[in-house]
């Protein structure tokens, strides 16, 4: 059986480097975009099994890519975890976010710093 | 039967005066030359207590000596209206804000005999006031708090990860991944000492010091800081000076801060932007009442939701590159000085920063800090 793809979308490249050893050491196959417009092009490309998503990034956010990815019929069913230290996980309130109530909320949501154990385990849940 | 009918109306009119001097709604007091309340209306007495033939600063503010800046001492000396906001006490100790306008009596120009004080009970809009300040205070501070959670959480996440790198290195045997969490985790504990000193110079509350300094020397001083950042990056530096420049006092510490946020931002502008051939212009000039600071960039430009938001908010376009105070700190330098920042910008367009500082109010902040020098010395 093939490994799955889980594509990495943040500008910070020390979150990209500490879960690409994560997930790499775990056996997932690893892919990363440190900006919306690549991830755009990424995301069609690998057709990942899941997208881990950071909010906060330079020129277009986090938010605005998924709307986009939720909106493809292609790319519409793709599991997302937003990763972010935006807010507190309790606290993570998709729609004061984003105004449409017709954009679905995303699978999960993870706070960061990330505990990897956790991490590991929803990814899981997720994509198994 | 004329005579009569005079004193009724007069009689009437004097109850309607004192009817209308009583009931409305506003404090009235006429004072003479000693300062002393010869009349009060009801209003008055019964917020401020009966007070005949006391002295109006006892009575308003329960103080001992007249007011600065009376506005009835202003009517007294010229015959004049003259208003103001004040601040008094009531008969029950509570504070009681209030505009006044104060009058001569009879209409007399000269030799003014006594001044009649309307004052506006103006305490609940200053409440309401103070409310809405104190809610905009709290929204900025939480906002912060969030902004610099969000930074922490970030940095938290880079030596975590860097922990986490290093120990699977040592599982591996493997050096460069050994190498790669520890660079990590340096870097990570060099954006906490970064984000710690922008936090503690932002949230300094000082008067500039400020000395005759050469404008252009602080921009030459910023340029050869930053030459080789920018040369390496393909990037050209320029700066541009005003050789008939006179010597201005400024805080050069503060300006040297403002100048190194707002080059470091151009040169990221400029690596954002995927164009070759981008530079970064840093100038200074001579207005007729002001001294004009300037960087200009033509790398990736502002655009209006972010330009509205830079100057007042914890606010980063660089992710976990950037602590989001630079600008804020900038501001705020600026406005200590008595200044003025804004900036011109479209996205894709670049982007010019100019910062304003009118030399009247830098000479007044120069004997100021002179002074200030001057009791330091001495104690």
């Amino acid at each position: 059986m093939s490994s799955k793809k889980i594509l990495i979308i943040d500008d910070e490249p020390d979150v990209v480097a500490y879960l690409k050893v994560i997930l790499e050491s775990n056996g997932y196959e690893f892919y990363s975009a440190d900006n919306i417009k690549t991830a755009e092009k990424l995301v069609k490309e690998i057709q990942p099994d899941l997208i881990c998503l950071d909010i906060v990034m330079p020129k277009e956010t986090g938010i605005s890519f998924y709307i986009k990815i939720r909106r493809d019929k292609n790319l519409k069913n793709i599991p997302v975890m937003m990763i972010s230290g935006i807010v507190e996980k309790e606290k993570f309130n998709f729609y004061s976010y984003v105004k449409d109530v017709s954009v679905p909320p995303p699978e999960c949501y993870m706070e960061k710093p990330i505990n990897v154990e956790k991490y590991l385990q929803r990814i899981q849940e997720l994509i198994h | 039967m004329k005579t009569i009918l005079n004193k009724i109306n007069k009689e009437q009119w004097q109850k309607e005066y004192q009817i209308l001097f009583d009931r409305v709604p506003c404090y009235i007091t006429v004072i003479n030359r000693d300062f002393r309340i010869v009349r009060a209306n009801d209003a008055f007495r019964e917020n401020f207590g009966d007070t005949l033939n006391q002295h109006c600063f006892e009575i308003y503010k329960r103080k001992k000596n007249k007011c600065p800046n009376c506005p009835a001492e202003k009517t007294f000396s010229d015959g004049k209206v003259h208003r103001s906001h004040q601040q008094g006490i009531g008969k029950g100790g509570q504070k009681i804000y209030y505009a006044v306008s104060t009058s001569a009596l009879m209409r007399e120009t000269k030799n003014v005999s006594y001044v009649i004080e309307i004052s506006n009970d103006i305490t609940p809009i200053k409440k309401l006031e103070d409310k809405v300040i104190e809610a905009k205070r709290l929204g900025a501070v939480g906002q912060t708090v969030a902004g610099l959670a969000h930074s922490i959480k970030n940095i938290l996440m880079g030596l975590e990860g860097g922990k986490f790198i290093v120990s699977v290195g040592l599982k591996k045997n493997d050096q460069d991944m050994i190498n790669q969490g520890w660079e990590m985790l340096e870097r990570n504990l060099d954006k906490t000492t970064s984000l710690v000193k922008d936090f503690l110079s932002f949230s300094k509350g000082r008067i500039p010091t400020l000395e005759m300094v050469n404008p252009n020397d602080l921009i030459l001083e910023i340029v050869d800081l930053y030459k080789d950042v920018a040369s390496n990056s393909g990037i050209t530096l320029k700066p541009e000076i005003f050789k008939k420049i006179k010597p201005v006092p400024l805080d050069p510490a503060g300006i040297h801060t403002c100048l190194t946020n707002l080059v470091s931002n151009a040169i990221d502008a400029c690596l954002m932007c995927e164009q070759k051939g981008t530079e970064v212009l840093i100038k200074v000039c001579e207005g007729r009442n002001k001294i004009i600071f300037e960087v200009q960039d033509n790398g990736s430009g502002i655009d209006y939701d972010i330009k509205k938001k830079i100057f007042t908010t914890f606010f980063t376009t660089k992710g976990g590159g950037g602590t989001g105070l630079g600008l804020l700190t900038t501001r705020k330098i600026v406005e200590e000085h008595g200044g003025k920042i804004f900036v011109i910008s479209q996205k894709g367009k670049g982007a010019k920063f100019i910062m304003q500082f009118p030399k009247e109010r830098l000479m007044a902040l120069y004997k100021e800090s002179r002074k200030q020098k001057k009791i330091n010395n001495r104690s």
